[in-house]
C-alpha cells in the first residue's frame, strides 16, 4: 500500500491536478481569516482589540505541533520503510514548520507584551514551545550535517522521532503545571470556552495556514524530486564520458 | 476607514507587527519555494537537451 | 522477523522507553517547572511563609476591594479562595491588572507581606465580547475568572 502511495510519478500526477485548488482555499480562507479577524470581530471583554494577535498566534501555534507530528510520522516510514520520498516529505516540512514555531514565539511575545506584561516567562508552555523550535532546527542542521545525505537523513530522522515526547508536553503543558500560559479554548473538554465570532476568524485561519503548508509542501517536494533527477542526469553524463574516454 | 480602527486601544505596536511578520513570512516562503521550483525546471530542461 | 517490522518495533519500542523516561524525570523536576504557587500550595508545601526564604512567585485572584494605593505603593491581596496572601508592590502594573483578575507576583516575603518585584497578568481561556460578558454576569452563570 505505501509503495503505492510513494511512487513519485504518482505523486505528481496527483499533485498536479490538487495544487491549483489547495492554493485557491489558502487565499481564499487567508483573505476572509484576515477580514473577521482584523474588521469584523468584537473586542474581548478583558483583552480588548489585543485578542486579535489569536488570530495568527493560535494558528501557527497549532502548525507548528501539527507539523511537527507529521514529519515524526514521516521519519518512521522513512526509517522503517526505507522510502525516499518520505525522506524528501519530511525535508520539505521541517523549515515550514521552524518557522511557525518562531512565528508562534514571536507573535506569542507581542501578545503577552501588553496582556501579561511580559515578552517572555520561563513556563512550561513557552519553554516546550522553545523546545520545539530547536528541534526543527536540530533537524534541519543535522540533516545536513553528514558528507554522505543518507546518514544525514537518518541521524535527523531519529532526532524528529525523538523530539515527537516534547509534543504531549507542549500540548498538556498548561493542565499538568501551573503556567502563566491559559489553557486551551478551542479543544477542550464541554465545548469550545470562545464567542462564535471569534471562532469563526480563529478557524478560518486555521484552514488558510494548513493549506498554505500544504501547498508548500507538495510544492517543495516536486523541486526536490526534480533535483533528484538533475543530479541523476549528471551522474550519467559524466560516467559516459569517463567511459568515452577510457 | 476611522482612525481609532488603526490605533486599536493603543495596541497596534503589538498587533500590526504580528500579522505582517506573519504574512511577510508567507509571502517570501511562497515567493522563494517558487523560484526554486522553476530553478530546478529549467535545469532539468538543460540536462535533457544535452544528452539528446 | 522481517526486517522491516523488527525496525517498527524498535521504533515503537525506543519511543516509549523515552517517554517514560520524560515522564519520570518531569515527575522528579515538577517543583522546577511549575511557575507558580498558589497561596494554598504554599502552606501544604512550608507550613508557613516565614519558612520561604527564596524569591518565589505566587498566582491567584485579586481579592475583590483589597486593592490600595499608598505612596506609589499597590497593596493588594491575591487569594485561590482557600488561602490569601498580602502583597506590596512598587513598580508598573500590566494592562489586565484588576480586582477579580488572575496575577502572578514574584517577590520574597517580608513579615508576612509579599514583597514582589513583578506583577503580571494572567487571563483566562474565555474570549468573548463585552456585550456576552455582561449578560453572562447579569445572569448568574459566570463561572468566575481565571484559575
Amino acid at each position: 500500500m505505501f509503495d503505492w502511495l510513494a511512487n513519485p510519478n504518482r505523486f505528481n500526477r496527483i499533485s498536479e491536478k490538487m495544487q491549483p485548488c489547495i492554493l485557491l482555499i489558502a487565499i481564499i480562507t487567508l483573505i476572509s481569516g484576515l477580514y473577521f479577524g482584523l474588521f469584523d470581530s468584537p473586542k474581548d471583554y478583558q483583552q480588548g482589540d489585543a485578542v486579535r494577535i489569536m488570530y495568527v498566534h493560535v494558528p501557527s501555534a497549532w502548525l507548528a505541533s501539527f507539523l511537527y507530528f507529521s514529519l515524526a510520522i514521516s521519519c518512521v516510514f522513512y526509517l522503517v520503510w526505507k522510502h525516499p520520498l518520505a525522506d524528501l516529505i519530511s525535508s520539505a516540512i521541517a523549515p515550514i514548520g521552524a518557522l511557525f514555531s518562531a512565528l508562534t514565539l514571536v507573535t506569542g511575545s507581542l501578545w503577552g507584551k501588553p496582556m501579561w506584561g511580559t515578552w517572555w516567562v520561563w513556563d512550561a508552555r513557552l519553554t516546550s514551545m522553545l523546545v520545539l523550535f530547536f528541534f526543527y532546527l536540530g533537524y534541519i542542521l543535522l540533516s545536513n550535517a553528514f558528507e554522505r545525505k543518507i546518514d544525514g537523513s537518518k541521524t535527523a530522522s531519529v532526532l524528529a522521532i525523538v523530539g515527537l515526547i516534547n509534543l504531549p508536553i507542549v500540548k498538556f503543558s498548561v493542565d499538568w503545571w501551573h503556567t502563566l500560559h491559559q489553557p486551551a479554548s478551542i479543544i477542550k473538554i464541554g465545548g469550545p470556552s470562545i464567542d462564535d465570532k471569534m471562532l469563526l476568524p480563529l478557524i478560518l485561519m486555521i484552514f488558510a495556514l494548513s493549506f498554505f503548508s500544504l501547498y508548500m509542501i507538495i510544492l517543495n517536494v516536486k523541486t526536490k524530486l526534480i533535483e533528484k533527477k538533475c543530479e541523476a542526469l549528471l551522474l550519467k553524463a559524466n560516467l559516459e564520458e569517463i567511459s568515452k574516454a577510457g | 476607514m476611522n482612525e481609532s480602527f488603526w490605533i486599536m486601544q493603543g495596541y497596534e505596536i503589538y498587533i500590526w507587527p504580528s500579522y505582517v511578520l506573519t504574512l511577510l513570512s508567507l509571502g517570501l516562503l511562497f515567493v522563494y519555494s517558487t523560484k526554486q521550483s522553476q530553478k530546478a525546471k529549467k535545469l532539468l530542461k538543460q540536462l535533457s537537451k544535452t544528452k539528446n | 522477523m522481517n526486517p522491516k517490522y523488527r525496525r517498527l518495533f524498535i521504533t515503537i519500542f525506543i519511543v516509549l522507553t523515552l517517554g517514560l523516561a520524560t515522564k519520570l524525570i518531569l515527575m522528579a523536576l515538577e517543583d522546577n517547572i511549575v511557575y507558580f504557587y498558589t497561596p494554598n500550595d504554599l502552606i501544604e508545601k512550608f507550613g508557613d511563609t516565614q519558612n520561604i526564604q527564596n524569591k518565589i512567585r505566587i498566582g491567584g485572584l485579586v481579592l475583590e476591594n483589597s486593592i490600595k494605593k499608598v505612596d506609589k505603593k499597590t497593596i493588594f491581596i491575591i487569594t485561590d479562595k482557600k488561602k490569601e496572601v498580602k502583597v506590596v508592590f512598587d513598580g508598573s502594573l500590566p494592562d489586565l491588572f484588576r480586582e477579580g483578575q488572575g496575577i502572578v507576583a514574584e517577590g520574597m516575603f517580608k513579615n508576612n507581606n509579599f514583597i514582589a518585584s513583578e506583577v503580571l497578568a494572567k487571563h483566562d481561556e474565555n474570549y468573548m465580547p463585552p456585550e456576552v460578558a455582561e449578560a453572562l454576569k447579569k445572569n448568574n452563570v459566570w463561572k468566575g475568572d481565571a484559575d
